[in-house]
């Protein structure tokens, strides 16, 4: 079944299109990277999926339906590249809660709620700190927060390791892939090459708001497309991309190992 | 003492005074509320220090007031009960903000029945308060690593680039505006903010609240009749 299905979907801001005519499929419980270039339309896209933007033509549908506000809301949750951006009230546990008020759940139910998710994502001691206080890292796993306490099923991040050191990173991920083997889909926008080729199953690429391919990440490594794109290589990849064959370029780090062994053993 | 009294009452006491300030007309009266706002202002914790060097801030939008005030026969006296006023308004505010959080202040606020409108709008001000000052102090901080010096400010240039630092805060917020705005939708907002609810009034909370309606009852029966000390 398909989490998410687009079809012909056409957006323009003042006349000028933003989204051309994108047709896509993301299956449920994938991980799915979205790149390209900035202005390629990614932020449009996901905007899209969450029912903020309304497509000029086209349409949108979420497990095969078209959900009203509330519903489109609720099933699909965003979390946004700059978290001054979205934790936006006084205190973690107001902000947290902001999205199950509005769902209309009672103080009791958002309590239980709110304590719950902070104790999954390791942050029940920021409860009562002050949004503003705390560190980039930690506004971050906040917002995710926000998004993760109204329980979405399919969860859309944008650029969500930009600006963190390793450790949070790998927090970061960490996190996210235990949603996806929760059964959650996952839909994540970024620039980073590496990291789509380690984490997405499947990448879609955007170029002037089109949809350049949907496919295996294993495309990543196909140099002449990416030059197309406007993106480049996995450094990985790119690092063996002259001694190797064409389908044998590795694509992750484990990939680039386990080539360099047998390269060495030859 | 005061600061676990519920924020609905403790809010109703402060208001309460101020809003009643004006109907009082003997100096004995402001006396005895000057001395009732001393002793909140004990039992509060509050460093008297730090008080009155607070205070010392906002002198100068006291000797406006006073000038208008004649200076003769009953104008000292006038004058006198203006300072007064503006001393209890001011220390009951005082009180009221160092013992609540802006939650509690907001939440209180909204249960008394004011505007949601406001509160929402409070709410993300005092979030964005702390933003903005940072940014600011981050754009002055970039502006000084290239020679900007805000002493100089007089100068022509330097004035130029301040008021570039402020015209591109201004823009950055009004920017982050419309992103915190789609962030909001993108979680429900339907143009109503929400809050956690507080602990119900209880007994004590109630008694006070009474205790304080006759006190003033009572204080304000005796001005009228001018029968204090």
């Amino acid at each position: 079944m398909n989490a998410v299905e687009i079809r012909n979907l056409s957006f323009a801001y003042n006349q000028n299109y933003v989204l051309d005519d994108i047709t896509l499929e993301v299956k449920k419980g994938s991980k799915l990277a979205i790149l390209g270039p900035n202005g390629a339309g990614k932020t449009t896209l996901i905007l899209h999926m969450n029912g903020i933007l309304k497509p000029k033509s086209g349409e949108v549908r979420i497990f095969g339906e078209i959900p009203d506000k509330k519903e489109v809301r609720r099933r699909v949750g965003i979390v946004f590249q700059d978290p001054d951006d979205q934790v936006f009230l006084k205190t973690v546990f107001e902000d947290v809660a902001f999205g199950l008020f509005n769902l209309g759940m009672t103080s009791a139910q958002v309590e239980e709620s709110v304590c719950r998710i902070l104790k999954e994502l390791r942050i029940e001691h920021l409860k009562d700190r002050n949004t503003f206080k705390l560190s980039y890292g930690q506004k971050k796993k906040v917002a995710l927060a926000g998004v993760l306490v109204m329980e979405p099923d399919i969860i859309i991040l944008d650029e969500p390791t930009a600006f963190l050191d390793p450790s949070g990173q790998d927090d970061m991920l960490r996190i996210i892939d235990k949603m996806n083997e929760e059964g959650k889909t996952i839909i994540m926008t970024t620039h980073d090459m590496d990291l789509a080729a380690e984490w997405a199953d499947e990448v879609v690429i955007l170029k002037d708001g089109k949809v350049l391919v949907k496919d295996e990440k294993r495309i990543l490594t196909d140099k002449k497309l990416m030059q197309k794109a406007g993106l480049r290589l996995p450094k990985i990849s790119e690092l063996f991309y002259d001694f190797c064959h064409k389908e044998r370029i590795p694509l992750t780090l484990q990939e680039g190992i386990i080539t360099l062994k047998e390269m060495v053993e030859r | 003492m005061w600061g676990i009294l519920d924020i609905r009452i403790r809010i109703l006491i402060v208001f309460g005074i101020i809003f009643l300030l004006p109907f009082f007309h003997n100096l004995e009266t402001f006396l005895v509320i000057l001395g009732l706002s001393f002793v909140l202002l004990f039992i509060s914790g509050i460093n008297i220090k730090s008080f009155f060097r607070s205070f010392t801030y906002i002198v100068p939008f006291l000797l406006i007031p006073l000038l208008l005030v004649p200076f003769y026969n009953s104008g000292y006296t006038r004058a006198f009960i203006i300072i007064l006023k503006f001393v209890i308004s001011y220390m009951l505010l005082y009180i009221l903000i160092f013992n609540s959080s802006e939650s509690e202040m907001l939440y209180g606020l909204r249960k008394l029945g004011f505007p949601k409108i406001f509160i929402d709008i409070m709410s993300i001000f005092f979030r964005y308060i702390d933003l903005l000052t940072d940014k600011s102090k981050r754009k002055l901080i970039a502006q000084k690593s290239r020679l900007f010096e805000l002493r100089s400010i007089l100068k022509r240039k330097n004035s130029y680039s301040l008021s570039a630092v402020i015209t591109s805060l201004l823009m950055d917020s009004f920017n982050r505006t419309e992103r915190i705005y789609i962030a909001m939708l993108s979680r429900g907002y339907k143009g109503e903010l929400y809050y956690k609810d507080f602990k119900k009034l209880n007994g004590r909370d109630v008694t006070v609240l009474f205790m304080f309606v006759i006190f003033l009852v009572f204080l304000f029966i005796l001005d009228r009749r001018g029968v204090i000390l």
